[in-house]
């Protein structure tokens, strides 16, 4: 289980020096959501037009020690809500607060599905200052959305139909967020090339620093690291330390 | 790992002598149970042909151990002379030549009676349910149901005498062995069936169950509900208290797992319950507020096993230090349950391990795929033993050359005058 990305560590702890300083709150969680925030915030931004989104794998897999720890302060966070979390099929992901609060504004306003403004207005402001302070959790039920919050048949429908709820079973759904599917895809085109190098080589392995060197960047738009800790989070492929550096290798870490 | 270590054995030994540690027994324990290997000298008399799907180990004397196999064929072995050089004697056997009351199908659960070692229960996948004498090896009584069972438990709280039974269709029947009775039927899983039903370890009214769909019930026996609490992984109703207690029917939809439920275990301070799913995940709760503590333990490789049985052990002087074995593939993980951290792995099976059964009067752990292997922490003793061995076996060579014997007397005259 011990693994030292030597150079990741390092390079995510100059990056994280100068934030903390500004933040006054060091913890192994943050640091490493910091990390990935910093290193794919322009991507994000530039190819898929949204506010950065995090798997909580890709967590796991830059610390890769202590997934207790990571869970615990992130559930912290979450009820402290500073970050939300979400259901995908990809995994967890999560995303800071006010990039979602933005991300839910920017939406009811831009989409002309509901006529009235005044309602938009109505919907708006439950949402963002109600329902989404006060549900710290993945996925909320029907009768809780029109009893507790005051929604009726048609907001509910609304919401689905800007991408705000997705339905998980008869009267539940899951928070999520809009507009998912380019970040999927992206993601789903990084594992893909990055799988696709790995099962090319002999061994199907191939050196973290060779790997770095490899031309991605047309395919892993958000970046090599966030690709790179996403295929490796998402149990597709694993780091052994060897004394040349870490080497990346196909398929789950044997026991 | 560094909570399972000795701290300092020389600090200890004086500590001790100035009467301020008494609690050398506590930490050589601790050190023993984090520190398993295979016992290599130490086999049971082989008795099985096909793979051995369950075990138990009698709780009264940590003595006799069940086993079934997937043919229907039940034995029991003796494992007391724990030494570091045996063969455990088969007492009894129970298969189609020596037992015209055999299981005919595979054996899901084997119960030995809480209290003795006089009587024990099996249940087979023959849907039949027995129960046998264990002096006599005779069958004392039989129940025939019209559906498949999986799995049942016994309370192991004294003066119980009920057992449950889990269907695949759903059904919850409760037996109780004094009286005969079979009709109780709790329906409280849907069609998908109940994988697992395990009694509260210190309440002889409360069990859980756990669902092929997912879902982990805790029933009460007592009430005409069909279950009091089910298992969140959102922490719903335990994080926000101004949710009210679940009574809508929507919001019993929530599943613990997002597929069937491989094993459930209490741990031994009756607080808190593990369970494995099939979706690889294990999770810690708190089964006084059904809460989901927020522990990972990574992910679990699940194989087509239906049913695995954890062993956890916790030590009784500090709470902290528990640890649980949990069957992965051919190997056993060992994790220290409240940080979730991998400590050790076993490996020596050759298939896939279905049972760990922890001893915790002499500290071993017996684990079964295709045979019954035994683990302790007895490395050193493991080495020395052969080490003598080698040197034993070279003793004749040296004896057989007479020069070298004549050269050596030469020598050490030779010694004795300088």
């Amino acid at each position: 289980m011990k693994r030292s990305y030597s150079f990741l560590n390092s390079n995510s702890k100059k990056r994280t020096k100068t934030i903390d300083d500004s933040t006054k709150k060091s913890s192994l969680t943050l640091n490493s959501l910091q990390f990935f925030f910093v290193e794919s915030k322009n991507l994000f931004i530039n190819y898929l037009h949204m506010p950065p989104i995090i798997f909580k794998h890709q967590l796991y897999s830059l610390t890769s020690k202590n997934c207790t720890l990571i869970d615990r302060e992130l559930q912290e966070m979450f009820n402290q809500n500073q970050i939300r979390l979400f259901h995908s099929d990809l995994g967890i992901i999560l995303m800071f607060t006010n990039d979602y609060q933005l991300l839910v504004e920017q939406q009811l306003n831009e989409n002309n599905l509901s006529s009235l403004s005044i309602e938009k207005n109505r919907l708006k402001q439950r949402l963002t200052q109600d329902l989404l302070p006060n549900n710290k959790r993945l996925s909320i039920d029907k009768n809780s959305l029109e009893n507790g919050f005051d929604l009726n048949t048609n907001d509910i429908h609304l919401l689905i139909q800007l991408g705000l709820l997705l339905p998980k079973q008869i009267d539940q759904y899951w928070f999520s967020i809009p507009n998912l599917a380019s970040f999927v895809t992206c993601i789903e085109k990084g594992r893909r090339t990055l799988i696709q190098i790995l099962s090319r080589r002999t061994y199907r392995e191939i050196p973290m620093n060779e790997f770095r060197l490899r031309d991605t960047k047309t395919k892993c738009l958000l970046g090599f690291d966030y690709h790179i800790h996403d295929v490796i989070g998402a149990n597709l492929a694993h780091v052994i330390d060897a004394p040349t550096g870490p080497i990346v290798k196909m398929g789950p870490e044997k026991v | 790992m560094d909570k399972y270590r000795v701290p300092n054995r020389m600090n200890l030994l004086r500590a001790r002598e100035y009467g301020l540690e008494n609690s050398f027994v506590h930490i050589e324990q601790t050190r023993r149970i984090a520190d398993f290997t295979l016992c290599k000298y130490r086999s049971l008399t082989p008795f099985h042909h096909s793979s051995i799907c369950t075990m138990c180990l009698e709780q009264s004397e940590c003595r006799y151990l069940l086993s079934g196999d997937a043919s229907g064929h039940i034995c029991c072995h003796d494992m007391f002379p724990s030494s570091l050089v045996a063969t455990h004697p088969v007492i009894f056997r129970i298969d189609r030549n020596s037992n015209r009351d055999h299981h005919t199908h595979k054996v899901c659960s084997l119960i030995w009676y809480p209290n003795d070692n006089g009587l024990f229960i099996t249940l087979g996948l023959d849907k039949k349910l027995k129960i046998w004498d264990t002096n006599r090896v005779k069958m004392a009584d039989e129940y025939e149901f019209g559906n498949f069972a999986y799995s049942a438990h016994m309370a192991q709280t004294s003066n119980t005498s009920l057992v449950a039974v889990a269907h695949e269709n759903g059904d919850l029947r409760l037996i109780d062995i004094r009286t005969g009775s079979n009709s109780h039927i709790i329906h409280s899983h849907n069609g998908k069936g109940i994988c697992l039903v395990k009694w509260f370890n210190n309440n002889p009214n409360l069990l859980a169950s756990g669902g092929a769909d997912g879902r982990v019930l805790f029933t009460d026996i007592r009430s005409s509900r069909t279950y009091y609490m089910i298992l969140d992984p959102d922490n719903v109703s335990t994080d926000n208290p101004q949710v009210k207690p679940r009574t809508t029917t929507a919001s019993t939809s929530s599943v613990a797992h997002t597929r069937g439920i491989k094993s459930l275990e209490f741990l031994p301070d009756n607080s808190h319950l593990l369970t494995l799913g099939a979706d690889s995940h294990m999770y810690l709760w708190n089964v006084n507020s059904g809460q989901r503590l927020l522990v990972n333990y990574g992910r679990m490789p699940t194989d087509n096993v239906r049913i695995k049985t954890l062993a956890c052990t916790q030590m009784k002087h500090d709470r902290t230090k528990s640890l649980v074995y949990v069957p992965c593939g051919k190997s056993i993980c060992a994790y220290d349950i409240l940080s979730g951290e991998r400590l050790t792995t076993l490996s020596g099976h050759l298939v896939s391990v279905s049972t760990c059964i922890y001893n915790r009067l002499s500290i071993e752990l017996y684990s079964c795929s295709d045979d019954i292997l035994v683990w302790a922490a007895i490395k050193k003793q493991q080495e020395n033993y052969e080490l003598s061995i080698k040197t034993q076996e070279r003793r004749p060579e040296t004896t057989r050359s007479l020069a070298q014997i004549l050269n050596r007397d030469q020598w050490s005259d030779d010694d004795d005058e300088v």
